[in-house]
């Protein structure tokens, strides 16, 4: 087995996992993690895989998204409403596509360090490889992490409130 | 000690700290009711944030699509086998519906330019001037009023095999023979003379009436070709036994614009059904009507199991008329094609498909396509076509007695 290959079956599901969550499409993230493992390819060595990866792998997606961000915002933007008019016929289903739509507004908000270092740390990355990938001194991933938590819950739970206000106003 | 940081506590439960920190924290935590409340609520945040992020993972593929044209294609794909179904399904349909049109539109179409038609027509053509009295044709000089002279004519025509055959014929009738059998025989020939000449049905079974019963079946049976004898012969004899059957019973006349569907019980579990296109309707079939090429694969099917079948006059009347026709080069063949082209001549089809049996014909009285068809064996269906036409027969002749 090549290094490439092992890397891939290593690191390959939580990549796609973070590069899914960060980017809310599966397909785009699989992409990004395949096109990151053919830049490890390149690569002579490298210290910490796993942060090399994740880092390799978020400037991907800054570096894509910095090209054509407009055009994928306002197309985000079209399927999050189009998310929303779709009414499911099955309510698990529904309550599912809902959380999921809630989840994203709510990553969305965050800043853009903050982010990446919870989605990284839900992949398993220490601080200091969240350090490493994302150019932090170690010192400060707690506290980027522990702002990024809460605001992340707090966005979630104001979502999740005005949504229980809405559908109990539609009833009454 | 001053008061835990977020970022600390954060740390410290992520397991981030040097032991050392570590344990100074605890500590903290310990002694400091606010500091443990701080790290309960970071529990909360953390666990809270884990379960949000966890929502992220269900999102269907392709919410982006400009970043991959080619993920609209399945879509498309969708709609395009979608559209493929329907069109299909909507043929399917079509030709269902139009398949007994289209039978019955190729007899009236193909007939007057396909060989066997032109050549089983002669016969007919003999039988049928006496009555109609046309002077002048060839033809007519070539038929006497009298039975002999029509006699003699086959006998001069007809090849010595077929004369044989006629021999062989005549000790068949014999040795079947019977004294009702021999009776019934010139109604049976009548009816089929009936189907086989189309406009000039009812002179045909006029003087196969004054023929019978006295001069029996040697005075109308010379009319024909020998090898077409052959054919009525085996009519014959189911027309025997099923005389014995009586009537067809009817149990159903669904209606249909421009034909006449009667559905008859041949026995309890086992129904057929006879349509009859009215004219009117077959001059629009003409226009529906499918592909030749069909047509020539029904003929020579026809052809094919004429053999076996109760009537075929179409596989066995060529013989005798290109021996006919090379004898008297001309003069008169041409004659008798010439009429044979302007006659709708009888042509008896004979189709399988699905288990379904269906033989279609063109009734000699109103000129109408018949088609009866129906889940039997093909002889069984020839055998209930006999008793249609008798039954047919008989009504019209009581409707021409009682208008």
């Amino acid at each position: 087995m090549t290094d490439v290959e092992r890397l891939f079956r290593t690191y390959n599901a939580a990549l796609v996992r973070y590069l899914t969550r960060r980017l809310g499409d599966r397909d785009w993230a699989e992409e990004v993690a395949q096109e990151t493992f053919v830049r490890a390819l390149r690569q002579t060595s490298i210290q910490n895989e796993r942060a090399w990866l994740f880092a390799v792998a978020t400037n991907l997606v800054r570096d894509e998204a910095r090209k054509d961000m407009r055009r994928r915002k306002h197309l985000a933007l079209l399927a999050e409403q189009e998310r929303d008019e779709v009414v499911e016929p099955e309510e698990t289903t529904l309550e599912r596509a809902q959380d999921a739509a809630m989840a994203r507004k709510a990553v969305d908000a965050l800043a853009e360090r903050d982010r990446l270092a919870l989605l990284m740390r839900e992949e398993g990355l220490d601080y200091n490889e969240i350090a490493e990938a994302l150019q932090l001194s170690p010192g400060s991933v707690g506290t980027t992490l522990s702002r990024a938590r809460r605001r992340l819950v707090e966005s979630y739970e104001s979502l999740q409130k005005s949504r229980e206000e809405r559908e109990k106003n539609a009833a009454s | 000690m001053q008061h835990l940081d977020e970022g600390t506590i954060h740390a410290w439960l992520d397991g981030a700290l040097a032991p050392d920190e570590a344990a100074r924290v605890e500590a903290h935590v310990a002694e400091c009711p606010q500091c443990a409340a701080a790290v309960a609520e970071a529990r909360g945040f953390i666990a809270a944030s884990s379960r949000i992020l966890t929502a992220l993972d269900h999102v269907p593929r392709g919410v982006v699509p400009l970043a991959r044209p080619a993920r609209w294609s399945n879509p498309a794909m969708w709609r395009a086998a979608a559209a493929v179904l329907v069109v299909a399904a909507g043929s399917l349909v079509v030709v269902r519906n139009t398949g007994r049109d289209f039978k019955a539109g190729y007899t009236l179409t193909e007939t007057p330019d396909t060989a066997p038609v032109l050549q089983s027509a002669p016969p007919i053509t003999i039988l049928a001037k006496p009555s109609q009295g046309t002077a002048g044709s060839a033809v007519q000089q070539n038929v006497s009023p009298a039975q002999k002279s029509v006699e003699k004519r086959v006998a001069t025509d007809a090849a010595a095999p077929a004369e044989q055959t006629l021999a062989t014929t005549r000790s068949r009738v014999a040795e079947s023979g019977n004294a009702g059998a021999l009776s019934s025989r010139p109604n049976i020939v009548a009816s089929d003379n009936s189907v086989a000449a189309a406009p000039t049905a009812p002179a045909v079974s006029d003087s196969a009436e004054k023929v019978s019963p006295a001069s029996g079946y040697a005075s109308i049976q010379p009319a024909r070709p020998p090898i077409v004898l052959r054919g009525n012969l085996t009519a014959l004899r189911a027309g025997d036994s099923l005389s014995a059957l009586g009537p067809l019973k009817v149990v159903g006349r669904p209606r249909q614009v421009g034909a006449r569907i009667t559905l008859y019980e041949v026995t309890p579990t086992d129904t057929v059904t006879l349509t009859e296109f009215m004219n009117v309707q077959l001059e629009s079939v003409v226009v529906t009507g499918m592909s030749a090429p069909t047509t020539q694969r029904i003929e020579g099917q026809a052809a094919g199991k004429a053999a076996a079948a109760p009537s075929p006059q179409r596989a066995d009347a060529p013989v005798a008329a290109r021996q006919d026709s090379q004898r008297e080069a001309g003069g008169m063949a041409g004659a008798e094609q010439a009429r044979a082209r302007a006659v709708p001549a009888p042509v008896t089809a004979v189709g399988t498909a699905n288990g379904v049996t269906t033989v279609t014909w063109t009734d000699a009285s109103s000129g109408n396509v018949l088609k009866l068809s129906g889940r039997l064996p093909l002889a069984q269906l020839q055998q209930v076509k006999i008793r249609i036409e008798r039954e047919r027969a008989a009504a019209a002749a009581a409707a021409k007695k009682n208008p």
